[in-house]
């Protein structure tokens, strides 16, 4: 009985392919000859299953669409729409802030261009702008700045709307509040309660023609105090009475120069 | 596991988890069920099986889910108290094929999966045990059993035909 037990154990381990080529070879010559062995032997082969062709009908239900080019796509259409809209979005603000940080001069030293010179000259009083020439240097000018900035002008805000000066219609004077002893309005320094916005044109051709040598030196210096004059607009918040005037008379001067700028003050609707 | 990845197993593995699972269950529509369940869990858990260890995570569910059923259904006791060498001779086969499905429809539980991953999938014992919970010795001692079983099945049914 053990030894039967053995030796199906044996065929068994030699169907499996457990054994090595020498105990196969030893264990298949001993298995011929004998009739029962290899009946044994025979039925052992039996055994071993075939693999049924069977097949599962429903693969299609399984299948799951790729949708990683879908996904991408998707993703990528996002993306440019969020970047096109963002873009859509951060224009004004950035359009903005290129404003903001445009100097002083950029502003007023442009206007000339930016106003139509019939409307300029509706504006701008010629004879209110004495330049009286002192050689004295550049760099004093900028201390010019210091008592503006000091003001007590209220927020931030901007000067835009260079191409809008509808200058038939009725102006809004704009006063300042504490620009010091530099820069003062003539007759009109209101407090106003209502914030606005406002912008500083000034027609500098007129009263100080680029041709002229004895205004040579002097053109740059007007800008700058105009600049200066610019800067509390956009850095404060400029308070507004609407007046008849069309205008306000801006005295600045420096240790170099002095000088009386007639400058029209719009504030933006 | 990518999505084509998937897809591929399914191609190549779905007909082999359906045959391990119609064998072993005997009723065509359970074991479509498995095979739906089974990769039901692998497209679940896709991000974490890799393509190489799928297959054997195929069977191990599908296996699981076989033995789930077969509790259920009450069929496990009764495939247990299945002894060997305990058959009728009663059915009529026409040819060894036959009597090899029928012997191994009568073969314990434990014994018939094990022989179905051997001879079907081609698993080794390591493998077999893996997916079946066994150690290697205990997968070649059920295949060894399951073997003599059929043998003797098939000589006893020899002389009946």
């Amino acid at each position: 009985m053990k030894k039967q037990k053995d030796m199906d154990w044996e065929l068994f381990e030699l169907l499996e392919g457990e054994l090595t080529a020498e105990q196969e070879a030893e264990l298949l010559s001993k298995i011929e000859g004998q009739s029962d062995l290899e009946s044994e032997w025979a039925f052992m082969q039996m055994t071993q299953l075939e693999t049924p062709e069977v097949t599962y009908k429903h693969k299609d239900k399984l299948l799951k669409k790729d949708t990683t080019l879908l996904t991408f796509t998707a993703i990528q259409w996002k993306r440019v729409v969020a970047i096109a809209a963002m873009l859509v979005l951060c224009y004004p603000i950035w359009n903005y802030l290129i404003k903001t940080q445009d100097s002083g001069e950029g502003i007023v030293g442009s206007a000339s261009e930016i106003i139509p010179k019939n409307e300029v000259e509706a504006t701008i009083t010629p004879e209110s702008l004495p330049v009286e020439v002192k050689k004295e240097t550049v760099a004093v000018v900028k201390q010019n700045s210091a008592p503006i900035k000091k003001t007590n002008q209220p927020k931030p805000t901007k000067v835009i709307d260079q191409t809008n000066p509808d200058l038939k219609t009725p102006f809004e004077v704009v006063s300042i509040n504490s620009t010091g002893t530099h820069v003062s309005i003539a007759n009109n320094i209101v407090d106003v309660q209502q914030p606005r916005k406002a912008m500083v044109r000034y027609n500098m051709d007129k009263d100080l023609p680029r041709n002229e040598s004895r205004y040579k030196g002097v053109r740059s210096t007007v800008n700058t105090g105009l600049a200066l004059l610019a800067t509390p607009f956009r850095e404060s918040k400029i308070q507004v009475q609407p007046t008849d005037k069309k205008t306000i008379q801006i005295v600045y001067s420096s240790m170099q120069y002095n000088a009386t700028a007639m400058v029209s003050l719009k504030p933006l609707k | 596991m990518t999505t084509k990845e998937y897809n591929k197993c399914v191609e190549l593995l779905s007909d082999g988890i359906f045959r391990f699972a119609l064998k072993n269950l005997r009723d065509e529509f359970e074991a479509e069920n498995v095979v739906q369940n089974t990769f039901e869990k692998l497209w679940v858990r896709k991000d974490k099986v890799e393509m190489v260890t799928a297959k054997a995570f195929l069977f191990k569910i599908a296996y699981n889910n076989c033995i789930d059923i077969i509790r259920k259904a009450k069929r496990s006791a009764t495939m247990d108290e299945v002894v060997e060498n305990n058959y009728s001779h009663s059915e009529q086969y026409s040819d060894t094929l036959e009597i090899v499905n029928a012997a191994v429809n009568r073969l314990p539980e434990n014994q018939k999966t094990v022989i179905l991953l051997r001879d079907y999938e081609g698993y080794d014992y390591k493998s077999i045990g893996e997916i079946t919970g066994m150690t290697e010795a205990q997968v070649k001692i059920n295949i060894f059993r399951a073997r003599q079983f059929l043998k003797s099945y098939l000589k006893d049914m020899q002389l009946v035909i």
